[in-house]
């Protein structure tokens, strides 16, 4: 270190800083930049699936409303695992440190709840029944199989509920 | 993603709709534990760099599920049933890595 300033060897200097910030804050830069374009355009896709589906056919009561007749039904569920990236879980590491609110984290598990009750109503139009009751959201953690070396941090959500069809 | 057995009808209210449940046989389950693959586990991480769904993981998730909810309406069939109500999941994470999937519901005979 001292050779390096006295010969005035910046160059040196540049490379023994440089290479492990960059080594240290490449990755988050990469995560933050990319995993925002990603998941923006995993979002506007979301909402048109939900403009082309309607928001409408799920609910969690426990029987069908109105006096329609039910022909048939069925259990339907789908599912997502989904993680935040690891710029987000940063963000949610110094953020809690603060306590409060955590934007990155409450966005994520937002979006995936969107997601699995989207996927539902999807599978239950392609099943070709009308409307589903008694939704229910169930969600979890997944254990990492290391505690060291492994980032994953993932979360599972279920969206279950009864399909039912209409007699029209 | 459905039942995979026709004949039983399946239902997570307490009643089947436009359906009358005749006589309750009790509880049925059925569960299954399934640990992760190392590899799917390492591109999963990396798949974590940008955050998203990590699509590996719900396919293992939902094969499991769909086997604890046939194994369910297996023993809801052994007792004779023709449906099976009520039905809840539920997902705990055992040893490091694993998951056990689990689901339940009451067994019954519907007209």
């Amino acid at each position: 270190m001292a050779d390096a300033l006295n010969g005035g060897d910046t160059l040196g200097l540049v490379l023994a800083i440089g290479i492990p910030v960059l080594l240290t804050v490449g990755p988050l830069a990469f995560s933050a930049i990319f995993g925002s374009i990603y998941q923006k355009g995993k979002r506007t896709k979301l909402l048109e699936r939900e403009k082309q589906t309607g928001r409408d056919p799920i609910n969690n009561l426990s029987r069908p409303t109105g006096d329609k007749k039910v022909l048939s039904s069925s259990l339907m569920w789908e599912s997502v695992v989904i993680g935040p990236s690891w710029w987000q879980m940063l963000l949610g590491k110094i953020g809690s440190l603060f306590g409060g609110r955590l934007n990155a984290y409450s966005e994520t598990y937002d979006w995936a709840r969107r997601e699995a009750v989207q996927r539902l109503r999807e599978s239950v139009s392609a099943s070709n029944f009308d409307d589903v009751i008694n939704l229910r959201i169930e969600t979890s953690m997944m254990s990492s199989s290391s505690k060291s070396k492994d980032r994953t941090a993932a979360m599972e959500i279920v969206a279950y509920g009864t399909a039912v069809k209409y007699e029209n | 993603m459905t039942q995979g057995q026709v004949q039983l009808v399946v239902s997570n209210t307490e009643t089947i709709p436009g359906m009358t449940i005749v006589n309750s046989l009790g509880l049925a389950t059925g569960s299954t534990v399934r640990a992760k693959h190392i590899g799917k586990d390492i591109l999963a991480g990396f798949k974590n760099i940008v955050g998203g769904e990590l699509k590996a993981y719900t396919e293992l998730l939902s094969e499991a599920r769909n086997e604890a909810l046939n194994r369910m309406l297996a023993d809801a069939a052994a007792r004779g049933a023709n449906g099976v109500v009520n039905v809840r999941f539920a997902t705990s994470s055992v040893a490091g890595g694993a998951a056990e999937l689990f689901a339940y519901g009451t067994a019954v005979v519907v007209q």
